[in-house]
């Protein structure tokens, strides 16, 4: 599941959490496949952002990602721990991008 | 240069700062009495609008993990228990301190009790509610020595991301204490259970902790995976390293800690929005 702001969604994704407006009632259901047309509803109205279906991970590219987790591991303190957590973390990404 | 002397008496007078919300004055007097009951606590939360909301959001947020099931204060005193409701309120009433001690803070101690549950539930550990309140309180020394030195510690905050060290050595040498003691002394003056006092504790010393061992090196490795994961912010850019009697206790297989990684992400990606500002 991805939290995607309004001017990042794109037609054909998929909702996996209700849009609901300031008066609590549900304008896209769960499950809807968002069109252009939805869309600019979405943008009319008064929300920053939906749920989508796909990795939060794909926010952001592979590459920068993995980059960012490598320098944060090389900063910090090592051990054979560290090492495994280092190493699930990179396969972690990789799997969520296939 | 601070007198340690006098440290801990400041640490435990934070209540009468007059930064202090008025809210969390009333409420540390309300748990601070041993012999509180659940429903005094009830009246208490029932009487303040403000607090009600933010219970209600807590209680069904990712934290707690029972999405829009609760809808009253009573129901949640009911589903939660004494201790883990005193500290949850502690947990909501101290969110504008650590959004002023330090920006992603907050984000920070919910990731690591939410992570802190998903690794108990792996681990089938009883109380998991108890693990959840204990992540977000975790940090609360630092809230303390934020609020009673907010300039000090400030500048200790800049000088671990300039320096690129862990803001625990550099709290150690200006204050000859970390946030963990002075966590642990605002845990004994406010009446924290005892397992959460050691938890506070020890979270960066897992390996002293005696009588609350796994739930205590659980807190450690949710903390860890917090910031191996870069979701919010808790003082540097650093991840501290996995004490491995600590990993031993808990006893995450390799395919098992892929999957708390796993599922840290949709948990994070939920709590990434939960804020408590009153709409």
């Amino acid at each position: 599941m991805a939290k995607v702001a309004i001017a990042n969604v794109k037609t054909g994704m998929k909702l996996l959490k209700p849009v609901i407006n300031d008066s609590g009632m549900v304008m896209l259901g769960e499950g809807t496949i968002l069109t252009d047309q939805m869309i600019n509803k979405l943008n009319n109205m008064n929300i920053s952002f939906v749920y989508v279906e796909g990795s939060q991970a794909k926010t952001k590219s592979k590459e920068a990602l993995i980059n960012e987790i490598n320098e944060r591991f090389q900063k910090s303190g090592t051990n054979e721990q560290m090492v495994l957590l280092h190493k699930l973390m990179i396969e972690h990404i990789e799997e969520t991008y296939k | 240069m601070i007198d340690t002397k006098n440290l801990r008496s400041q640490i435990e007078k934070i209540d009468t700062l007059p930064t202090i919300p008025s809210t969390l004055r009333k409420l540390l007097s309300v748990i601070e009495d041993p012999k509180v009951s659940l429903s005094d606590i009830g009246s208490f939360i029932s009487n303040d609008p403000v607090l009600t909301s933010r219970v209600i959001k807590v209680v069904n947020s990712p934290i707690y993990g029972f999405p829009g099931r609760i809808s009253s204060v009573n129901q949640a005193l009911i589903l939660l228990g004494l201790n883990v409701v005193k500290g949850m309120l502690l947990g909501v009433s101290v969110f504008e301190a650590m959004k002023k001690t330090m920006e992603g803070l907050w984000e920070h101690s919910i990731g690591c009790a939410v992570t802190s549950k998903i690794i108990g539930t792996k681990k089938g550990l009883a109380d998991i509610e108890e693990l959840s309140v204990a992540g977000i309180l975790h940090d609360i020394g630092k809230v303390a020595m934020g609020l009673k030195f907010l300039d000090e510690y400030k500048g200790l905050i800049k000088k671990a991301i300039d320096k690129n060290v862990l803001l625990i050595d550099l709290e150690k040498e200006l204050f000859f204490v970390t946030h963990s003691e002075t966590g642990a002394w605002i845990g004994q003056r406010w009446n924290f259970p005892k397992s959460l006092i050691e938890i506070l504790e020890y979270h960066h010393k897992p390996q002293l902790s005696k009588n609350y061992a796994i739930q205590t090196a659980v807190v450690h490795l949710a903390d860890i995976l917090v910031r191996a994961k870069g979701f919010g912010f808790a003082g540097d850019y650093l991840i501290p390293t996995i004490n491995p009697i600590a990993w031993q206790r808990v006893g995450l297989s390799k395919d098992e800690l892929k999957e708390v990684i796993a599922e840290m992400e949709d948990s994070l990606a939920e709590s990434g929005e939960f804020n408590l500002e009153d709409d």
